[in-house]
């Protein structure tokens, strides 16, 4: 898909390179890549956070993630980044937004937005819930 | 009657005398159980305007037709009294096996009358009812309490007691039963320890019996797996518990936050779900009968070492966020002790933050309090847990509560309560819908008589609009009518995250065979809150009563995605008593009470 993650970015040669520190399964991953020159004022990067047992399968508290356009590729990529057992919890089988779970931009629940067509730029947070309660 | 096990047990502490006696049918029949018949019995016999700590109020302890029984988490009773932080009715909720426990001694509820002239227990095995000398357990906390007795009488008994906060009269002390569970709220422990009664200790060995064994046992075989099934009752409440909600609640921006001065905490997930069973969950822990097990038992290792149960998302809340707070071995060690002492920890965490603005207001002393108290002081926390419990040097006006700590320092909008008890964890000016439920609840200040964080923030069963008003009211009269009867069962109100008026009607029919609709079953539910609401009128309260503290009516949300909101309640509260049926000023007319039997 083509989209990237950071959790540190440095200017080299005209580029951003950006490191990705994924902690899958206990094992730390970096993953360094290049961004051409020309692309330096389009990395955006928004913030997605996980919690209870979305934070079990992604092992990390929170990732940047530079790229999707609006919260349906936000979850394709996520899916495509964490297996299958993510995407159990945030897709159906068809791609759809999965019922079970409840997804915030910026503090606003998606249904009270465009629902997988909320558009996403730089500066979102976007929180991601199983369907929880208590009280 | 099949259901109800058809005996009262009537105790007069002041003449010495156990008396059994039939149940009355009639209000069995109209008031359910637990809450609602629990309010019904206490209504008929005590003066409206006894005094909450004097021997005309009386305690009583009342469980459900469905408490005990196969149902899926049918552990529940209520304790139903006048309560002494609010003056409202107070019907004040538990779980675990106490209730159950005393159906199978055969008896439906215990009325607790007078005042004993010394400290005493009451002590039941089935038919053999005595009132005992507790003079070796006075002064002793929940724990100590329960393994005493215990220990005299064998593993198999239940015990429902006080600690020090409930025998020295802390306002919001409450009952502890099974050592962790609580009646909580509004102040019932210090009825009991007016009332020179330590404990009760039950074992029964009889049963209860059903109407339509298996059409019953089917339905409540549908239920607990529709509760296996559902993401949230399945499998999220067990692994995570209450305090899951800490994230979210803070992610909508309306987390109370250092007296509701704040709605975000920048530290929340140093408080949340994940952390506690990161850090220091042994394992979750069931009721009677539960499949869903969101019960934490929790133990904590070096400076506040200790082992015990919770806390739950709202103690976690008050010792927490509205303090200041994210050491949670701090939070879980003031959780503990309010448990050991028996106090309520929502209203303790909120008069705790109250003093810590009026503090940095200037308005108390450090010689006073005998201690700095910053927002964010977790010793300062702990160790003011131990002497409101004890009510030991300032901690004896905390323990009259927030309102009342505030009034005395002319200050008494600094406290965060409605009729006088704290609101949890969920601030009403950035989800509307609880506002108008912390307004019009019956006890004061109170989530779970209306609990709108479901549809505004879950999505359960639809969601709506946080920031919306519309629509709030007629949500909320469903909520609290429903609540009121799943109360008045003897249910778990959390079996209602994954199932709904048609399985818990059908758990009703079976059990009892009263053949009626779901729409006259959720009808009881609004004759159980009517009565409520005309027992708290006849106290004097009214429609200014109904209202929230001035920060949620006047200053907006400072940031956030709540930002720049307060809290609509006039225009929701107009609604509201439309719906219901009452007068512009919150009175139910004669033709509703007629309508509803009342």
């Amino acid at each position: 898909m083509g989209f990237q993650r950071n959790s540190s970015g440095r200017k080299n040669q005209g580029a951003w390179v950006i490191s990705i520190e994924i902690k899958r399964r206990g094992v730390n991953r970096i993953i360094t890549c290049k961004c051409p020159s020309d692309l330096e004022s389009r990395v955006i990067l928004m913030k997605v956070k996980f919690y209870a047992n979305l934070r079990d399968i992604s092992k990390v508290k929170e990732m940047d993630v530079s790229g999707p356009k609006n919260i349906k590729e936000l979850l394709l990529f996520l899916s495509s980044e964490y297996g299958k057992e993510l995407k159990r919890k945030i897709l159906t089988e068809n791609n759809e937004i999965h019922s079970d779970i409840i997804i915030l931009v910026n503090g606003r629940h998606i249904d009270h937005l465009q629902w997988g067509e909320t558009k996403l730029c730089s500066t979102d947070v976007i929180s991601l819930f199983p369907r929880i309660a208590g009280g | 009657m099949n259901g109800w096990v058809g005996t009262i047990l009537r105790v007069n502490l002041s003449d010495n005398i156990v008396k059994k006696e039939a149940l009355n049918d009639k209000w069995a029949q109209a008031f359910i159980g637990a809450r609602g018949l629990g309010t019904k019995y206490y209504i008929s016999e005590v003066g409206h305007d006894a005094d909450p700590l004097s021997e005309e109020n009386n305690l009583i302890f009342m469980t459900g037709p469905l408490t005990g029984t196969f149902s899926p988490s049918s552990g529940r009773y209520n304790v139903v009294t006048k309560g002494p932080l609010t003056g409202t009715i107070a019907a004040s909720n538990s779980g675990g096996f106490f209730g159950p426990e005393l159906k199978y001694a055969g008896y439906d509820g215990i009325i607790i009358e007078g005042k004993a002239k010394k400290p005493v227990y009451l002590y039941i095995n089935d038919d053999k009812v005595e009132i005992k000398d507790a003079t070796e357990l006075w002064g002793k906390n929940t724990f100590i309490t329960t393994n005493m007795l215990l220990e005299k009488y064998g593993e198999d008994y239940k015990v429902a007691c006080i600690g020090p906060a409930g025998e020295k009269r802390v306002l919001y002390a409450g009952v502890m039963n099974d050592k962790n569970r609580a009646a909580g709220r509004t102040g019932v422990g210090a009825v009991m320890g007016y009332k020179n009664l330590k404990a009760v200790v039950v074992r029964g060995s009889k049963s209860i019996e059903v109407k339509n064994p298996e059409d019953f046992f089917k339905t409540c075989k549908d239920a607990r797996r529709k509760l296996k099934e559902h993401p949230v009752t399945g499998t999220g409440l067990g692994q995570y518990g209450t305090e899951i909600l800490v994230n979210i609640i803070n992610g909508v921006g309306s987390f109370p936050t250092r007296n509701w001065k704040e709605s975000i905490y920048d530290k929340a997930d140093d408080t949340g779900g994940e952390a506690l069973a990161e850090k220091y969950l042994i394992r979750n822990k069931g009721c009677f009968g539960c499949p869903i097990g969101c019960g934490r038992l929790t133990k904590l290792n070096g400076k506040y070492e200790g082992l015990g149960e919770g806390p739950e998302y709202e103690a976690a809340w008050a010792l927490g966020a509205d303090c200041g707070i994210n050491d949670l071995g701090a939070i879980c060690k003031a959780n503990f002790i309010c448990n050991e002492l028996g106090m309520d920890p929502i209203t303790l965490g909120s008069t705790i933050a109250c003093a810590m603005e009026m503090y940095d207001r200037g308005i108390i002393s450090e010689k006073e309090i005998g201690r700095p108290l910053k927002f964010g002081d977790a010793e300062a926390l702990v160790e003011l847990t131990e002497k409101i419990g004890k009510r030991e040097g300032f901690g004896d006006i905390m323990a009259q509560g927030s309102y009342r700590m505030a009034e005395k320092y002319g200050c008494p909008e600094l406290s965060m309560s409605v009729k006088k008890q704290e609101m949890p964890a969920y601030d009403g000016r950035g989800i509307q819908g609880i506002g108008l439920n912390y307004a019009t609840s019956n006890r004061g200040g109170c989530h779970v008589r209306g609990y709108m964080i479901s549809p505004e923030v879950l999505g359960v069963p639809e969601k709506l609009d946080q920031f919306e008003t519309e629509g709030k009211a007629a949500m909320l009269k469903v909520f609290q009518d429903l609540t009121a009867v799943v109360d008045s069962l003897g249910l778990c109100l959390f079996t209602t995250f994954g199932i709904g008026l048609p399985e818990i009607a059908a758990l009703y029919r079976t059990a009892t065979g009263f053949d009626y609709s779901d729409e006259e079953i959720l009808q009881m539910g609004e004759r159980i809150w009517n009565m409520e609401k005309l027992y708290n009128l006849k106290n004097g309260f009214e429609k200014t009563d109904d209202t929230l503290p001035p920060r949620l009516l006047k200053e907006p949300i400072s940031e956030g995605p709540a930002k720049g909101r307060v809290s609509q309640l006039d225009k929701m509260l107009e609604e509201y008593y439309k719906e219901r049926g009452w007068d512009s000023n919150g009175i139910p007319p004669e033709e509703k009470i007629r309508e509803l039997g009342l």
